[in-house]
């Protein structure tokens, strides 16, 4: 349904119909004007993030606080973890909440748990968040929360990982279409002259189950498919000494082996130290997602092919940014795609200096 | 004559009159399967060194596992103190230059008074070690990630020290090191708990404590230097594993106090105390990594791992309690 048939659905005057045009259309100058300040913030140094300026239909009428409060509380329940990559996301986060009259709570957990999650999102029930940000990494998980969150007129927002259903009721989401992000990889990985016809690749899962990793690893093997290479999905678990042993059997047992990917920040990170170890600079494609230090430094030294970035820190910038504005202007959350592209040795200077200052992750 | 009844029932009692006969027939019936499925696969020089190195990793640790396990205590922090003293070691040679045998010396002297404070809040203050351990389990790592971040540490210098701690000679088609302090560890292990007093005193606490402290053991000094020997045993398998790596992070590690524990009791060591050996522990380990390896051999998704390791752990403790009764 959109903007207009709502409208005309709801038989509202036409001032009141302008009204609402021109929030949305406010909502979507300020998304691209946030966006540009937040690429330049994020030390964007590619190609700057994409922002969808699409229309939603905005589902619930805005109701303005009577005496909104003097700082906003805002709490982001995701499954991050300890990681460059999370710290990143909760820089931007940070940094965003301190230029906005913002009360941030963000916590990490030890390692990636459904549970946890849900306890986080019921402590953002218990201390009144005004507003909530999630990860859809385990949708069954997360959906009834939000659920009632928004029956209760919380502004839930999803950073990270979107929920390929559509069903889990959050207004909006920042992060990378994860399914189309793998598919980049995989046709990235097709051009550095090394994988043809009847090759084999191996995708390594960190967190088995959570739906962005299989939709990217997915994406990486349909585009294999397509072009005659056969592939497989390894639960290889976070430990590097397993990640290594694993991989390596693998690799032995499947020798027309020729790409490598790590569907994370975490493989993605040991694929160099592979390379490394098994010294196959120049036999394989290795590729990943995510742009931590350790991965950057493996690719400007030739361990690793390439990168996909998601730029993390604009998904915790984004996310704060979008949530105030709600809150305070009323202003609809909108769909940011962060995602920009591949990082490979030509360009991977660039983003260097900006891993190091915790920017990318 | 005998009946050939009788020469079976002499074969099975001769078999199971070993304490690791359950864990050693499971480790045996994987092994003859693997073989005949991928032969060419399984006795490939890479796979048996990722056996080992797997083997390695838990295998060093549960060493001290099984003798802290027999004396009826646990430690469910050596994941922590893994990640904890190997980052320490880490951070030490890459951070701050120490030469790579000193700051060997001064990790591992670290990883004994985190076994000793273990022991003492255990013993002396009766905190079952379980909730102590759990408790040093989340401290440990969260020191780490205080400490050094999230990001991992790296040392890409050339080391003899490390090579000798963790590396490959002769390249790729060398052998890696670090199986050697497997057996340095192994028979370490196994002359305490069997050739000393002090392994008759780790039974006799974990068998009967009431009774091995009337006999005039000091149960309490028994325990407390057990998980002394736990947390080095820990951090020197960090250690060695960032010599073969030349990298660690907060996560490493993770997961590994549930191997450890599992591959202990799959060799038939007894949760209760009081029974238990390190060879029994080892074949455990070598049960798990070849599981491990052959799924990814056989071409089975490795989705299915987590679900066979506690399929074959039912049937290892079943096989255990079934030689115990007999």
């Amino acid at each position: 349904m959109t903007e207009i048939d709502t409208l005309l659905k709801k038989r509202i005057s036409r001032r009141a119909a302008l009204s609402t045009g021109a929030k949305i259309g406010i909502a979507a100058g300020v998304a691209a004007v946030v966006a540009g300040v937040g690429g330049y913030a994020a030390g964007t140094v590619a190609t700057p993030a994409k922002v969808e300026t699409v229309v939603q239909t905005v589902k619930e009428t805005v109701t303005a606080t009577a005496k909104p409060p003097a700082r906003f509380k805002l709490f982001f329940a995701t499954h991050a973890t300890p990681h460059p990559f999370w710290d990143a996301v909760r820089k931007g986060a940070v940094e965003a909440a301190e230029l906005l009259p913002v009360e941030l709570q963000f916590p990490f957990m030890e390692e990636f748990s459904g549970e946890r999650q849900a306890e986080f999102m019921r402590q953002a029930l218990a201390v009144g968040a005004h507003g909530v940000a999630i990860t859809a990494a385990l949708p069954d998980v997360v959906r009834p929360l939000t659920q009632e969150m928004r029956n209760k007129g919380i502004p839930v927002i999803a950073i990270n990982t979107d929920d390929p259903s559509g069903k889990t009721p959050y207004m909006s989401y920042i992060g990378a279409n994860l399914y189309e992000q793998g598919r980049e990889v995989g046709k990235a990985a097709l051009t550095y002259g090394i994988l043809k016809k009847g090759d084999n690749v191996v995708v390594m899962i960190s967190e088995p189950g959570h739906v962005g990793l299989e939709a990217r690893a997915k994406g990486i093997l349909d585009v294999m498919k397509e072009n005659g290479i056969t592939g497989d999905k390894l639960d290889v678990g976070k430990e590097f000494t397993r990640v290594q042993s694993l991989i390596k059997s693998y690799l032995q047992a499947h020798p027309g082996t020729k790409g490598i990917f790590g569907a994370d920040a975490y493989t993605s990170g040991s694929v160099g130290e592979l390379v490394r170890l098994e010294n196959l600079k120049g036999q394989v494609v290795a590729g990943g997602f995510d742009v931590h230090e350790q991965i950057l430094n493996n690719i400007r030294d030739g361990w690793m092919t390439f990168t996909h970035d998601q730029q993390p820190y604009a998904q915790g910038f984004y996310g704060v940014v979008e949530l105030y504005t709600y809150l305070h202007a009323g202003i609809y959350p909108m769909n940011i795609n962060t995602a920009t592209g591949i990082i490979d040795k030509s360009n991977v200077a660039s983003h260097i200096d900006f891993a190091k200052k915790g920017y990318r992750g | 004559m005998a009946s050939p009844l009788f020469y079976l029932e002499l074969a099975r009692q001769r078999i199971f009159f070993f304490k690791e006969s359950g864990a050693l027939l499971a480790a045996l019936a994987v092994f003859i399967f693997l073989s005949i499925q991928i032969p060419d696969k399984l006795f490939h020089f890479r796979s048996i060194e990722s056996m080992l190195i797997l083997l390695t990793q838990k295998g060093i640790i549960a060493v001290a596992m099984t003798l802290l396990i027999i004396s009826r205590e646990i430690d469910i922090s050596v994941g922590a103190v893994y990640a904890f003293i190997s980052t320490l070691y880490a951070s030490l040679i890459a951070h701050y230059g120490v030469n790579e045998w000193v700051a060997l010396i001064l990790a591992l002297l670290v990883s004994l008074p985190i076994g000793f404070f273990h022991g003492i809040v255990t013993t002396k203050l009766r905190v079952p070690s379980l909730v102590v351990t759990l408790a040093t389990f989340m401290m440990w790592r969260g020191i780490v990630l205080g400490i050094w971040g999230a990001s991992p540490v790296s040392y890409g210098e050339e080391s003899t020290a490390l090579t000798i701690l963790g590396g490959t000679f002769l390249g790729r088609a060398g052998f890696n090191f670090s199986f050697i302090w497997l057996i340095i560890l192994i028979i370490i292990g196994w002359v305490i708990l069997e050739k000393t007093s002090f392994g008759n005193k780790i039974y006799a606490t974990g068998g009967n404590t009431i009774a091995a402290k009337e006999m005039g053991v000091d149960t309490d000094k028994t325990k407390i230097l057990l998980f002394m020997f736990t947390s080095f045993a820990a951090g020197l398998s960090g250690i060695i594993q960032f010599g073969h790596l030349r990298l660690v992070a907060a996560i490493a590690g993770e997961g590994l106090e549930l191997e450890t524990i599992g591959a202990t009791v799959i060799g038939g060591t007894s949760l209760f105390g009081g029974v238990g050996t390190v060879i029994g522990s080892i074949i455990g380990g070598f049960l798990m990594a070849e599981i491990q390896i052959g799924i990814i051999l056989m071409g089975i998704s490795s989705y299915w791992y987590r679900a066979i390791v506690g399929a074959v752990l039912i049937v290892a403790i079943s096989m255990n309690l079934l030689v115990k009764r007999r």
